[in-house]
């Protein structure tokens, strides 16, 4: 998907990253004054998800650039941090959540770098371990062609020894990492699912396999990886194809260098089901067996994804008995079901990531 | 379109004149509103009465359009006038101010069933060409405000005309029915024959489109499949139980296609359930939707000795394997 406009805020149109974009851009630039004219625009347009994905918003991010995950008390959270860089994404997948948390949605990149380094200094500063990825609201490496906002990162955390930086993206936007000093605090990361998924519901996404061949050159370029199983659809046959992606994980990289894996199925927020209906007439993937959770997102029945996550998880314990699997939002009656033991028992979900992380990048 | 307030005294706008029925043009229904066809009341009250009030029309050489009240005009025809007292309008009245006569002498006579505001807000569209507009000057024509409520009744007009049949005899709702209008004629017909045969509620009648219609696209088969399989024409067809029950077997059966592992695991706490046999005063209660892990246990009792008996079920329901089932899932 091409962008159409540029659009930028008055506030920051003077800024060195708005320049270096625009240079890199060759398309029309408009000086916003008022975001409701950009938010005009978007809500005239037949299809208005998509126009976000057509236009970028340079500003600055008013708010935190670091945001901790909105879990909930209902199911157990990884503790992780969110950088907040930006919003939206260039690809279309029929289940993002993004389609509807921002209203409307809109590709938009923060260029206030200079208060970000200030929050990342913060960040280091602290006693705990941290990890933070920019991959929530946005996916991480979509902004390489236009920016230099990773280099950025990876390089500052390379010279800490507190936190790690997770890239998680579905692209094979890599190359710049190549020449980057990371320290190994920079973790690459994939979202990975079937091919059937890929092709059915993750438009304008790359391929597993050029998934799986970035993260085998970026192992090869030192950095640790991690694979998300997330989100994890039901279907016909779908066990046999996601114990196929986890074969195929390993016969690309060792699991001596994956910091984790997560594992997560299908969940929404039930506005999203008639946007899905409407935008991808095709999807199936809103009929499977869904109930409405104790969070009040739509989940597959329980039994459903206890029956997947074992299959799934004794799969990956074949290949790699050690590795760091955990799920994203899942209670302790998924914990012990699937993997024999609930989180409180190792400390606590936070402190089992921040284990891999002190284990495989050299976090303290 | 710019919108104008018909500023003016509508006695000045028209005269009064006697003229021969044959003279005006009942084909030409470009401002007819109303849906009913009968007007046998019109015909009683007539005679009794007189023609009360002289229905409106608009020139258009050689004859007369009818602006309003072509059901008086049917009536007067069928009691054998063969001249009628009507109000002519002045020569220059505009067809938008003709559209806003009719619509205005309809809905603030009577009001106006979904099909007839349907019609009154597409001549509104024609005219005026957006929701927006049409919904600022309804309220002045006696028309919902709303201007989502206003597109879905405009969407009316589109539908085929067994469905709105069906809107005004009240076998379905305005929501059913924009519903039913995204499926094929043969499927909606269907849909409406089995509403009709149940005389379901229009929230069962949602529930069956839904589950029907989310089964036939999770399986890639077309709906008139799933409406026409043995099971469904078997219940339907079957007068020896009554309408109630064929109702919830079709309910359940559609949920169970729709929902297989949830009606399963359902049905098996309720086979558990029976199996500890707790009798009235006790209800085991699990989880919602079996997604939490805790079950909530309920007595009631207005006695001792009926606090003792649920204390000697709770007992027998400690030992009782049948828990431990329920328990485990």
């Amino acid at each position: 998907m091409s962008l159409s406009t540029l659009y930028i805020d008055y506030q920051v149109a003077d800024f060195p990253e708005v320049l270096s974009i625009q240079s890199r851009l060759n398309i029309p630039a408009e000086i916003v004054y008022d975001i409701k004219q950009v938010y005009n625009t978007l809500s005239s347009a037949t299809d208005p998800v998509e126009k976000g994905k057509n236009v970028l918003y340079l500003t600055r991010n008013k708010g935190a650039f670091i945001k901790t995950c909105p879990g909930t008390s209902a199911y157990t959270c990884c503790g992780y941090k969110i950088l907040h860089i930006g919003t939206f994404c260039t690809m279309d997948c029929s289940y993002c959540i993004l389609q509807t948390y921002f209203h409307p949605p809109l590709l938009q990149f923060f260029v206030n770098h200079d208060d970000l380094d200030i929050e990342l200094d913060n960040l280091f500063a602290q006693k705990n371990i941290s990890r933070i990825g920019t991959g929530e609201f946005t996916d991480s490496m979509i902004w390489e062609k236009w920016t230099d906002l990773s280099g950025h990162l990876v390089k500052r955390f390379s010279k800490q020894n507190k936190a790690v930086l997770e890239l998680k993206t579905k692209t094979t936007n890599i190359r710049k990492l190549e020449s980057l000093s990371h320290n190994r605090k920079t973790i690459t990361s994939w979202s990975v699912n079937t091919d059937a998924v890929i092709c059915s519901e993750e438009r304008n996404t790359t391929s597993l396999s050029s998934r799986l061949k970035a993260a085998a050159q970026c192992e090869a370029w030192g950095y640790p990886v991690a694979f998300h199983f997330d989100p994890m659809v039901i279907y016909d046959g779908c066990e046999e194809e996601y114990m196929n992606v986890v074969k195929q994980i390993f016969a690309h990289v060792s699991p001596d260098n994956i910091v984790w894996i997560s594992i997560g199925s299908f969940r929404f927020i039930p506005s999203l089901k008639q946007l899905i209906q409407k935008r991808f007439p095709d999807s199936r993937i809103v009929y499977g067996e869904f109930i409405s959770g104790l969070d009040g997102k739509m989940r597959y029945f329980k039994p459903l994804r206890i029956n997947l996550y074992k299959k799934i998880v004794a799969c990956i314990k074949q290949y790699a008995p050690e590795i760091m699997i955990y799920f994203c939002m899942e209670d302790d009656e998924v914990w012990e079901k699937c993997m024999g033991f609930v989180p409180s028992d190792r400390g606590g979900l936070p402190c089992m990531l921040d284990s891999s992380a002190v284990k495989i990048c050299g976090v303290r | 379109m710019p919108m104008k307030n018909l500023q003016y005294n509508f006695a000045d706008r028209y005269e009064t004149k006697k003229i021969a029925l044959t003279d005006i043009d009942l084909t030409d229904t470009t401002y007819r509103i109303t849906t009913q066809a009968d007007h046998g009341d019109l015909v009683r009250s007539i005679t009794d009465v007189g023609l009360l009030n002289p229905p409106i029309l608009t020139i258009k050489k050689p004859s007369f359009v009818v602006v309003s009240g072509f059901r008086r005009i049917h009536a007067c025809d069928d009691l054998g006038w063969n001249e009628i007292s009507v109000r002519i309008l002045n020569s220059d009245t505009t067809h938008h101010e003709c559209t806003r006569i009719a619509i205005a002498d309809n809905s603030f006579q009577r009001s106006l069933n979904l099909v007839e505001q349907s019609r009154a807000i597409g001549m509104l569209i024609d005219i005026f060409g957006d929701i927006n507009s049409v919904t600022k000057i309804n309220s002045s024509l006696g028309l919902p405000d709303n201007p989502s409520l206003t597109d879905k009744i405009l969407s009316i007009r589109s539908l085929p005309l067994f469905i709105q049949r069906s809107i005004l005899d009240d076998t379905i709702s305005l929501a059913i029915a924009l519903e039913l209008g995204k499926f094929e004629q043969k499927t909606a017909d269907l849909f409406l024959t089995i509403f009709q045969q149940l005389k379901l509620s229009f929230s069962k009648q949602k529930e069956i489109i839904l589950l029907a219609n989310e089964v036939a696209l999770r399986d890639n088969v077309p709906l008139i499949c799933i409406l026409e399989d043995e099971y469904m024409r078997n219940v339907l067809d079957d007068k020896e139980i009554d309408r109630n029950k064929r109702s919830d077997k079709i309910r359940n059966y559609l949920k169970r296609k729709r929902f297989p592992e949830i009606t399963r695991a359902e049905n098996k706490f309720a086979r558990n359930l029976k199996n500890l046999r707790l009798g009235t005063g006790t209800k085991l209660t699990p989880p919602k939707n079996f997604e939490g892990i805790n079950y909530s246990l309920t007595f009631n009792f207005s006695s001792l000795k009926e606090l003792k008996d649920r204390k000697a079920i709770l007992e027998h329901l400690i030992s009782n394997s049948g828990i431990r089932k329920i328990l485990e899932r």
